[in-house]
């Protein structure tokens, strides 16, 4: 094996260590948010670092300016759709995870479901609620 | 290192099998969202690889260019288009 084919290996096992990273963190995160970091981050940098593997091991050749152009497509592609994504999210109003949430995820799955009554009492609270903030904004306005 | 390059595209179908786990599992529309995009990129990967192997990367760039143009712009028009949706 020549230098170039060393170094092309070596820069090749970079990007797929940090896509077998990026991978794992989507499968295994608690949170959305968090899943879509470790997805915008390592896949990113993997395809970069394989890219430039590749274009290590073609030499000077339009295959590897081809290759750039690819690199080039993705660097722009790929952090603009977790953004976008990431944004749509927020916009639509997902919580983001904490650790208190997280404990009262588990509370919630050790009580028993609420019966009907309790579930019409709610109804009426927050229907008394709602009643109180219209004539709040009546008077506002 | 057609043996390491054969090694690198079991990683990535391996890769791809976690993602598929999370587009059928996942909670959100968003999650199968962010899973897709991991695939779509991975996909890109297979793509230079499957050609490298083959001896006919020239081909396989080109198709490889046309997939992250089409990625790029798919993931941006569902991301605009899901979005501003209460949920």
């Amino acid at each position: 094996m020549s230098l170039a084919q060393i170094l092309s290996c070596v820069l090749m096992s970079g990007g797929l260590v940090f896509i077998a990273i990026a991978a794992l963190g989507v499968w295994k995160l608690p949170d959305f948010y968090s899943r879509l970091h470790a997805s915008g981050i390592g896949e990113t940098l993997g395809l970069l670092l394989f890219g430039c593997g590749l274009v290590v091991y073609n030499g000077i050749s339009p295959a590897s300016i081809k290759i750039i152009l690819v690199i080039l497509a993705v660097a722009i592609a790929t952090p603009i759709g977790t953004h976008t994504i990431g944004r749509t999210a927020f916009r639509s109003g997902r919580e983001i995870w904490t650790r208190s949430q997280e404990k009262k995820e588990t509370e919630k799955k050790e009580k028993p479901l609420p019966s009907e009554a309790e579930k019409e009492a709610r109804k009426k609270a927050s229907a008394a609620d709602a009643c109180e903030k219209e004539e709040k904004t009546a008077c506002r306005s | 290192m057609i043996y390491f390059l054969y090694v690198c595209l079991g990683i990535i179908v391996l890769m791809i099998a976690f993602m598929l786990v999370r587009v059928i599992k996942g909670p959100t529309v968003y999650d199968r969202l962010n899973g897709l995009s991991v695939i779509e990129a991975d996909t890109i990967l297979l793509f230079l690889v499957l050609g490298e192997i083959d001896g006919r990367i020239e081909m396989f760039v080109d198709i490889a260019i046309t997939y992250a143009i089409l990625i790029f712009v798919s993931s941006v028009i569902l991301g605009k288009y899901l979005g501003g949706r209460k949920s």
